[in-house]
């Protein structure tokens, strides 16, 4: 299964849905990272929008083109049941979610050229914030670009927006995180 | 992490989910794809009736001597045509937006080609005369339309300066009887008037008059010209 592409995997599912397991194992963790990223969600919310998009997914997959890439399809599908959620829950407060095992913060760090000895001295607790602090908007694209490690035609397939936009967005993102970390 | 692929494929079984048929994104891209391409068409027209209005508009000429600026700039540009014209191209936009992969093209770049090519378009619809004709269309099945979109009948239907249009009904020797554009019926004395060549002087010609209302009845014309083209270049006929 492993080397089976993402677009056959879908022709498999159609015909069947048993096949849409492998798919499903193939994103999951991916995903889940990326909502709690993004939204600041606790593992169980993060876990019901993941599953609630590939429940989507599954009802939408006839609408994937193979042109494009099933990631980037199904990471929109996962970024529109963040929002809605988002929107559902627009009382609640978040906080943001913490991976000891990979840290998004080191890899925004790294992104945003912060030296280590900036990290080490003033701890992760000010980036964290800022990031907490930024723009949706701008979030997103730090996320898809610096922890996904996706190029900018990825990012626009998700967030459906010009690739070229992707590149501003990303530096003023930056400068912001700059100048809220002073 | 199991949990999820677990409660993903029991809810696609216990729902007995499937996928939503083909056709059926099939059709919604269609729909998008046909939105767009109508009020393209849309935008083409209103094009072509902008330029055909202000070619065939004598208003230039004649509302000269109204003194209030806006009344004048009402008289001559056909407002609404463009504030539709630039409503269509506007759907059009947010149609294109909606297509598939219409996100990766930005505002600016589907706007400009939107207009270059309603433009373009347009201009070879004027060229091909056919938006007189559309414009008539709608003059002729449209109510109100003439007297909301149409400068023309703006600036022409202003009996009380001395401008009416509408169709000949009758005619008599130096006599005719004309409904205006707005459905009144008047008695045209046209004895002293100069009758422009190309205008046929029978029922149901559309025509333009030049003179004085005398009363809300009777309008003594001094000149009378045809429903289409520039007056301006009429006089020199």
């Amino acid at each position: 299964m492993k080397n089976i592409s993402d677009a056959e995997l879908v022709k498999r599912t159609l015909k069947d849905s048993k096949n849409y397991r492998p798919l499903v194992e193939r994103y999951e963790k991916r995903l889940l990272y990326y909502v709690k990223n993004m939204v600041y969600v606790n593992e169980e919310d993060a876990q019901d929008i993941v599953q609630e998009a590939f429940i989507k997914g599954y009802r939408n997959l006839n609408s994937y083109n193979p042109k494009y890439k099933f990631s980037s399809w199904i990471y929109r599908i996962t970024h529109n049941e963040a929002v809605s959620f988002l929107r559902k829950n627009k009382n609640r407060k978040f906080e943001i979610a913490n991976d000891p095992e990979k840290s998004i913060f080191d890899t925004i760090a790294s992104g945003l050229d912060l030296e280590k000895e900036y990290i080490k001295r003033e701890g992760k607790g000010d980036l964290e914030s800022a990031l907490g602090k930024l723009d949706s908007r701008y979030r997103e694209v730090m996320v898809l670009k610096f922890v996904e490690g996706m190029e900018y035609n990825e990012i626009a397939d998700i967030l459906h927006i010009p690739s070229g936009t992707i590149g501003s967005l990303i530096s003023r993102a930056k400068v912001k995180l700059k100048e809220l970390l002073k | 992490m199991k949990d999820i692929i677990n409660r993903v494929l029991e809810k696609i079984e216990k729902e007995n989910l499937k996928p939503i048929p083909r056709w059926h994104f099939i059709l919604k891209s269609s729909f998008m794809w046909i939105l767009f391409g109508i009020n393209l068409v849309l935008g083409v027209v209103g094009i072509s009736i902008i330029i055909y209005l202000f070619a065939n508009n004598d208003a230039i000429a004649e509302v000269s001597l109204v003194s209030n600026f806006w009344e004048r700039i009402l008289l001559i540009v056909p407002i609404i045509w463009i504030l539709l014209t630039a409503l269509f191209i506007w759907i059009a936009y947010y149609n294109f937006k909606h297509t598939e992969g219409g996100y990766r093209f930005t505002a600016f770049k589907i706007l400009s080609l939107n207009i270059l090519i309603t433009l373009v378009l347009g201009f070879v619809v004027y060229i091909s005369g056919s938006a007189g004709h559309i414009n008539n269309l709608l003059s002729r099945y449209i109510p109100c339309y003439s007297s909301t979109f149409d400068t023309r009948t703006m600036v022409w239907m202003r009996p009380e300066e001395g401008y009416l249009a509408g169709y000949i009904q009758k005619v008599d020797v130096f006599q005719l009887e004309l409904r205006d554009l707005n459905g009144n019926v008047w008695v045209v004395d046209f004895t002293g008037a100069d009758v422009k060549p190309v205008v046929v002087l029978k029922e149901g010609e559309r025509v333009k008059l030049v003179g004085e209302a005398t009363t809300d009845k009777i309008f003594v014309a001094s000149e009378i010209r045809p429903w289409g083209g520039m007056g301006k270049g009429m006089q020199e006929n």
